[in-house]
């Protein structure tokens, strides 16, 4: 686990660190328009540090759904860091708090480079993980002041920007089309009957059965 | 967005992310459990596409975030570039919606 430097992981993550503050710049921008304040956006970018989770909280929360409902998709996209986390847990400081702080840092991209070539690298995670978290989180506060900036976001499409963006997941993690269409329909069906949110849980029943 | 929810969801994921090294430490999920977690992942996203196109309180209508989503999702596929894709996407239902 020696040879390799925190500075490794964020020469590494460097695209990925370009890619993450423009993402934030959007999730900035459009949660802020929708009408969450620019404190809450960058303080969620912060703690949550998920696109799919903040995203998915905003869907269900426009339309009033039960934070249940919000809690369960963020559930449902993240449970991934439940591997990463035993995946990466022996590589990780033997010390509580620096443990906390380096688990915090797990996104996609760091796992995928720390545990590139069969091995557990830990500075490798700490440079890639903090390089993501500092251009998400500082991304976001570009786009809340930009967001405020704009008057109606309808008019510049911007509203499209969250449907677009779980497509743009669901083109890059794949999986059944099958089972996703079966969900999008059971969606669609019961958000009729059902309060706002709650039907996002039918998509994980899909997932399972 | 209230508080409490952005409180929730911070803790829900920061306790996603401490249970591998704190809770689980190197003993692996059985490999059935981490393909039953993974397979709900793109139900999941599917049903927030659903969810986005339909219009509040639950009526489907066709409206021009369609065609901006359809467009981003394209672009998307061609060039993994998540910010173009979203722009794009935009641009499109913005374009839509002026003709």
């Amino acid at each position: 686990m020696q040879g390799e430097r925190i500075s490794d992981g964020v020469r590494a993550n460097a695209p990925f660190t370009v890619a993450d503050f423009l993402d934030g710049v959007a999730f900035g921008t459009l949660a802020v328009a929708l009408g969450t304040g620019p404190l809450a956006a960058v303080l969620m970018s912060a703690t949550a540090f998920s696109g799919s989770a903040q995203y998915a909280t905003l869907t269900v929360l426009r339309d009033h759904g039960t934070l249940v409902a919000a809690v369960g998709a963020v559930v449902a996209l993240n449970a991934r860091y439940l591997l990463y986390g035993a995946q990466l847990s022996p590589a990780l400081s033997r010390h509580p708090l620096k443990r906390a702080a380096e688990a915090q840092l797990m996104t996609d991209t760091a796992w995928a480079l720390a545990t590139r070539e069969g091995t557990l690298k830990r500075h490798v995670l700490i440079g890639a993980g903090l390089s993501s978290l500092l251009a998400w989180t500082a991304g976001t506060a570009a786009g809340a002041l930009a967001g405020g900036l704009i008057g109606d976001y309808r008019a510049i499409g911007l509203d499209a920007a969250l449907p677009a963006f779980f497509l743009c997941l669901l083109i890059e993690r794949g999986g059944s089309a099958r089972r996703a269409l079966a969900a999008a329909a059971a969606v669609v069906v019961l958000a009729r009957w059902l309060p706002p949110g709650l039907p996002l849980l039918a998509a994980v029943a899909v997932g399972l059965a | 967005m209230s508080w409490l929810a952005l409180v929730v969801v911070g803790v829900v994921c920061l306790v996603l992310r401490m249970a591998g090294p704190f809770v689980m430490r190197s003993r692996a999920l059985p490999p059935a459990a981490g393909r039953r977690l993974e397979a709900v992942v793109a139900p999941m996203l599917a049903g927030l596409v659903a969810l986005q196109l339909m219009g509040s309180g639950g009526h489907w209508s066709v409206d021009p975030r369609a065609a901006g989503a359809a467009a981003g999702g394209l672009v998307y596929w061609r060039r993994r570039q998540l910010p173009v894709a979203l722009v794009i996407a935009a641009a499109v239902t913005a374009a839509v919606r002026l003709i």
